[in-house]
């Protein structure tokens, strides 16, 4: 390389490297540009997929309630027992279940005519039955009786106990 | 409109259960139901609870009463929700207005549930009249029963009331009769409730 193309390439190089003239104002109007573009629609629409999602979820907790839920604390163990020879099938009907005659039925002992069922009953005092065979209406020969019968089957009565009864 | 949808999402599952909660009066028989449901509206009006009169109706479909039959056993209880009300007083809870109603049926008069009411201006009458009301169903008379419920609603309080009824429960299994059980039981609850330090 000759000495004047040493030259013009240095001088090339300061030129480059000399700082360019830049306006003290552009950082704030960058800023300023920056602060005055629209918000962008999608932080909205993910708060309202977040809410929408919160309010479905609170709504499956109340109408699905999956799984087994515990009882509550108050809650007493109830059990139910008769003795009812040559019966095939006996549910226990009252209060706690809206007279519903199939949705608690009692379990045969593995030897013998006695049934039995374990319910889960908050404190009150609840009318009640035995339906054996699916029509025969059964008072529990060993708890007190209603005295008002209103339908020509008598109910017997239990109290469950807890902070009042 | 996020608050709304918040407010509709949460609000909506409450509302269905609510609506579930009242689908049991579906089980019962066309013409039954509407009739219920008239006495149930009634009884709401008026503030009364409508919870035993829907379980009543239940009662009597489950045990295949008549239409008839079941619509006087309803009105039979509403018409006790409303001497009851008027016995107790209008600041009566709904689980008092029900524990009276019942005691009623069991052979307690109105002047009984005032009289209890004045005895016990300001506790819960439920315990001592579901004490009542198991008291009769055990054998024990009603005048007997209720005599001494309301003997003992001054000081006794529900706790003394829930040992009452298992003393009486007790001297019945033993084979002493229910009246004498029950003012025998009085004696003793009375003396112990005039001395603490001996309660049973």
């Amino acid at each position: 390389m000759s000495e004047p193309e040493r030259d013009l390439i240095e001088r090339v190089i300061q030129e480059l490297q000399r700082p360019a003239p830049v306006d003290s104002q552009l950082g704030e109007r960058v800023m300023a540009r920056v602060l005055l573009q629209p918000r962008r629609p999608r932080s909205r629409r993910i708060a309202l997929i977040t809410t929408l999602c919160a309010a479905a979820g609170v709504a499956a907790l109340l109408l699905a309630r999956p799984g087994p839920v515990p009882p509550p604390v108050d809650h007493r163990a109830v059990q139910f027992s008769l003795d009812a020879p040559g019966a095939s099938t006996v549910t226990v009907v009252g209060d706690f279940n809206d007279w519903n005659t199939t949705t608690t039925p009692l379990s045969r002992a593995r030897s013998g005519n006695s049934w039995k069922v374990t319910v889960l009953l908050p404190p009150g005092r609840y009318n009640y039955a035995f339906v054996v065979n699916g029509t025969k209406w059964v008072p529990d020969p060993i708890a007190p009786r209603t005295t008002a019968d209103d339908f020509g089957a008598p109910n017997s009565v239990v109290t469950v106990g807890g902070a009042e009864l | 409109m996020m608050q709304r949808l918040l407010a509709l999402g949460l609000c909506l599952p409450l509302a269905l259960r609510a609506q579930a909660s009242d689908s049991r009066i579906d089980r019962l028989s066309s013409p039954l139901r509407d009739s219920v449901a008239l006495v149930m509206d009634s009884a709401r009006e008026a503030g009364l609870p409508t919870g035993p009169l829907l379980q009543k109706a239940l009662e009597g479909t489950a045990k295949q009463a008549s239409v008839p039959s079941v619509m006087r056993a309803v009105r039979a209880l509403s018409d006790a929700l409303r001497v009851s009300r008027a016995a107790l007083g209008s600041p009566s809870s709904p689980d008092e207005l029900s524990a009276a109603a019942v005691a009623l049926r069991m052979g307690a008069r109105p002047s009984d549930l005032t009289k209890l009411r004045l005895a016990r201006p300001v506790r819960s009458l439920v315990v001592p009249l579901a004490v009542l009301s198991d008291l009769v169903a055990r054998g024990v008379p009603a005048d007997t029963a209720t005599h001494v419920v309301i003997a003992l609603a001054g000081s006794a309080d529900d706790q003394d009331y829930m040992a009452f009824r298992r003393s009486v429960d007790r001297d019945i299994d033993l084979g002493v009769p229910p009246g004498s059980s029950a003012f025998g039981q009085l004696n003793v609850s009375a003396r112990a409730l005039l001395n603490p330090a001996k309660k049973p």
